[in-house]
């Protein structure tokens, strides 16, 4: 089929590829962990797409036009995969020895979605305002510099919220270069982008299929209606943000150092797709810094030479370099957000109070936002593995203490809108709480797979109990020829 | 024990699926768009109609709002760089702000000899009018 979409999608996929990957090659014990065959090559994959994603935004920002950006990143692309097959060699394979399920499981659900992200226009209200509006003048304009009066600045883009992270934009203006023309579908390309590393990430929770990965595809992908196809970025922040978290909360527990780059890429991505993003990093990174502190647990050193331990920092920081670039343009270019976040504020909350207001919030963001739904959800589930005596494999510290920060970090902002109330919640309530709703689906999955593990040893148990089995027979052997 | 433990992971999905009901609507809509060749006339030809689009440049301009179309191609056939909007215009946000985003790269400017108005709106003199269409019209002001 000569679709310029499915086209547009392959090469990104595999430009992106490129991209991620040569960054990961400088990652200390790579190669080991690959010819070790070591578990989740799903998680690899996941974090080689991200990554790749997360350097492109900062290529287009590096540079003043997206032709020579893309140019520049086609380069890099190649690097990466002369890089993988030269450094690699046969290893390069085991990326892609993931188990049956998790491929099945990700081309279903990615065909599932192709045909509603890539065949259904931009309809969208914010999905024509705001993202792919600024999807079309980076296009257009070839780059960020736009050849408006005043740029960013020009009063008739102000509707536009014209300072929110383009990450997303970046994206659709780039499957629109690739296609060679901009109309209602092709932008969307840049969603398929996204979707697809976060379903490797999805399947690297599970090692077989059981009821709690039905349920952790079930509301992660379903539950948000038609967040993930519309055009709108806030199902895709929530899916980012959250799979940061669940990757933040298993290294606290199993301190495997993939998780924790993981978490980072997911994170750089989430905070470069919205502007809530900077709340949800904030929390995380000071959540799971309290919990190492207060825990008084020891952070395992990355193995290796001091030069190792720089390098894997380095890998750990330089997905945010996107985010940082924008940062700063937006204050250079003097682009300011509409929320009017200051000692004003404070005074704003203080009349809601006065007025009762702060009842209208709650209803809004607890009962429409179905928030409370979920929460009874988990209440339910906590009782049943309760009851069992179930633990869950990963500590709901992080996600439900990340879920009740960053709910009330939203009360807030709502409390201390300058917009008409009623119309803010009314317009956004339901989508600003999906990261919310998402932690608390999180914190259930992990219940859920508490329970199924329910009288079978726990993966890192079940390998000391081997081992010690092992070294049992092998000093049972070792005593007759003694004797 | 192992009997509670199957119902409750079975009950724990079945809740979500009740309190939730976004996830089987999402989930219907979905197969109906993946096998959409089995589905009735209307909504099969749809999607073929949206697949053709898709291959066009400036295709799925369907879903902006009749009048934002016909003012858009009327600005595409004058060669127009630029437009402006009325004052009682700009009060209709949706209408605005399909022009402007729908319309880049043609832009939206203060000096532009092309001005969206209202039907019922008094313009100046000199202005000649292009069309109109569901109250909203486009004229040209030298």
């Amino acid at each position: 089929m000569d679709s310029p979409l499915l086209i547009a999608l392959s090469l990104f996929i595999v430009y992106v590829g490129g991209l991620g990957l040569l960054p990961l090659l400088l990652l200390p014990g790579l190669k080991q962990s690959l010819s070790e065959g070591k578990k989740r090559p799903q998680q690899l994959i996941a974090l080689v797409l991200g990554y790749g994603i997360a350097l492109d935004y900062a290529v287009v920002l590096l540079f003043p036009s997206l032709s020579f950006a893309l140019y520049a990143g086609i380069v890099l692309s190649l690097a990466g995969f002369a890089a993988a097959f030269f450094i690699l060699r046969m290893h390069f394979v085991q990326l892609f020895k993931a188990r049956w399920f998790v491929w099945a499981g990700v081309l279903y659900l990615a065909l599932l979605f192709s045909g509603a992200i890539l065949y259904e226009p931009l309809a969208g209200w914010d999905a024509r305002s705001i993202w792919f509006f600024h999807g079309r003048l980076i296009y257009f304009n070839q780059g960020f510099h736009l050849s408006l009066p005043g740029g960013w600045n020009n009063p008739a883009l102000l509707f536009s919220h014209v300072e929110y992270p383009k990450l997303i934009p970046v994206l659709a203006a780039q499957s629109a270069q690739i296609a060679g023309f901009w109309n209602e579908y092709v932008p969307k390309v840049s969603l398929m982008l996204l979707l697809l590393p976060t379903l490797f990430a999805a399947t690297s929770f599970f090692e077989r299929i059981r009821l709690s990965s039905l349920f952790l595809i079930l509301s992660f992908y379903f539950s948000l209606g038609g967040m993930l196809w519309n055009g709108y970025a806030d199902g895709f922040f929530a899916l980012f943000a959250v799979f940061a978290c669940m990757y933040a909360a298993r290294w606290l527990k199993d301190e495997d150092s993939r998780d924790l780059l993981s978490a980072s890429v997911f994170l750089s991505i989430a905070v470069s797709v919205k502007n809530e993003g900077s709340l949800f990093a904030l929390l995380l990174i000071v959540g799971a810094s309290a919990i190492v502190r207060f825990s008084k647990k020891t952070v395992k050193k990355t193995e290796g030479t001091p030069g190792d331990r720089w390098r894997y920092r380095l890998i750990l920081f330089l997905p945010f370099l996107g985010f940082f670039i924008w940062t700063f343009l937006k204050k250079a270019w003097g682009l300011q957000n509409d929320l009017e976040l200051g000692a004003e504020t404070l005074s704003r909350i203080a009349q809601r109070v006065e007025k009762g207001q702060i009842s209208l919030i709650l209803k809004s963001l607890l009962i429409d936002a179905q928030v409370m739904r979920a929460a009874i959800l988990l209440a339910g589930t906590f009782i049943a593995a309760k009851i069992m005596r179930a633990r869950p494999p990963v500590p709901l510290l992080l996600p439900l203490s990340i879920c009740l920060f960053y709910f009330s970090g939203m009360f807030v902002i709502y409390a201390g809108t300058p917009k008409d109330l009623e119309w803010h919640l009314g317009t956004s309530a339901g989508r600003t709480m999906l990261p919310v709703l998402l932690c608390l689906f999180a914190s259930i999955f992990f219940l859920i797979q508490g329970i199924e593990n329910h009288g079978s040893l726990e993966p890192d148990r079940q390998k000391k109990a081997v081992e010690k089995a092992a070294s049992k027979v092998k000093n049972k052997r070792k005593k007759p020829a003694s004797s | 024990m192992k009997l509670f433990k199957s119902f409750s992971l079975i009950a724990v999905v079945a809740a979500a699926l009740f309190l939730f009901p976004a996830i089987t609507d999402s989930a219907g809509y979905l197969h109906q768009k993946l096998f959409f060749f089995l589905s009735d006339p209307p909504e099969n030809s749809k999607l073929a109609f949206d697949l053709k689009e898709s291959r066009r440049s400036g295709g799925g301009e369907y879903v902006l709002p009749r009048h934002v179309q016909m003012i858009i191609g009327l600005l595409r056939k004058y060669q127009a760089s630029s437009f402006r909007i009325s004052p009682e215009v700009q009060k209709d946000a949706e209408t605005t702000q399909r022009l402007i985003e729908g319309g880049y790269p043609i832009v939206s400017s203060q000096d532009a000899h092309f001005l969206v108005h209202l039907d019922k709106e008094t313009v100046s003199r000199d202005c000649k009018p292009i069309s109109s269409m569901n109250g909203f019209a486009l004229a040209y002001c030298p």
